[in-house]
């Protein structure tokens, strides 16, 4: 691997290890105890409204710990989000010798895009009037 | 005069590859809670691919940059945002600690 692939490629390697690291750090403290310093969101630190990804945190948890019905109830719009992301960072990050061109059209699809931001806005209106 | 050249050098070097248009961050932008700049970066990574189409290079590349600039900020105000917050915990954590 040349120092240009590598530095093309930052991203694809650095990733899991992001991605083992927060996986620890969540799996070892939970966001909901009293004595927790993980940061509440921005948003609703101000506002006092929910964001459309509030509940990631306490959601991460729960599933690390296995428990998938308490993590749909504090962010059911993650069921979407977060697999979506992952293709998106699949598609551009992995898209080694263009084996996920296929993909990355799907994702940068118009049609695809206006659809996530729809649902993104309408499950931030729809959450904080039914409190969920 | 070889300025020139190399100017025109540089521009079909990088006209020949599209450019990233940067909708990872604008998507890790909106799931990762970084306030809703992430949609703005998000709109302006879709506009890129058909601008290149269309054959507008210089506008795609622009629009690209966009987007990257646009969930930079995000990713930046959130994790400031964050880290005040966490302060703000200590603070209070603190201030209860002595009082007792």
């Amino acid at each position: 691997m040349t120092k240009e692939d590598l530095k093309k490629h930052k991203m694809a390697i650095l990733f899991p290890i992001i991605l083992v690291v927060l996986g620890i750090i969540y799996y070892n403290m939970d966001p909901t105890a009293s004595n927790s310093f993980f940061p509440k969101c921005p948003m609703k630190f101000i506002t006092g409204y929910n964001c459309p990804s509030c509940g990631i945190q306490r959601a991460i948890h729960c599933v690390l710990h296995g428990e998938f019905q308490k993590a749909i109830q504090y962010n059911l719009f993650l069921t979407i989000s977060i697999p979506f992301a992952f293709i998106v960072i699949i598609a551009s990050w992995y898209n080694f010798n263009h084996i996920f061109d296929g993909l990355n059209k799907f994702i940068c699809n118009r049609y695809v895009l206006i659809t996530y931001i729809i649902l993104y806005f309408s499950w931030w209106i729809i959450r904080n009037i039914l409190n969920c | 005069m070889e300025n020139q050249e190399y100017n025109t050098q540089e521009r079909t070097r990088s006209y020949a590859e599209k450019p990233e248009n940067n909708l990872v961050w604008g998507i890790l932008c909106t799931v990762l809670c970084c306030l809703p700049f992430g949609i703005v970066s998000i709109v302006s990574a879709t506009r890129v691919d058909s601008l290149w189409a269309m054959g507008a290079y210089d506008q795609a590349i622009a629009e690209a940059a966009k987007a990257k600039k646009w969930a930079m900020w995000g990713a930046i105000g959130g994790v400031i945002a964050s880290i005040l917050i966490i302060i703000f915990y200590v603070i209070l954590f603190l201030i209860s600690y002595h009082q007792y």
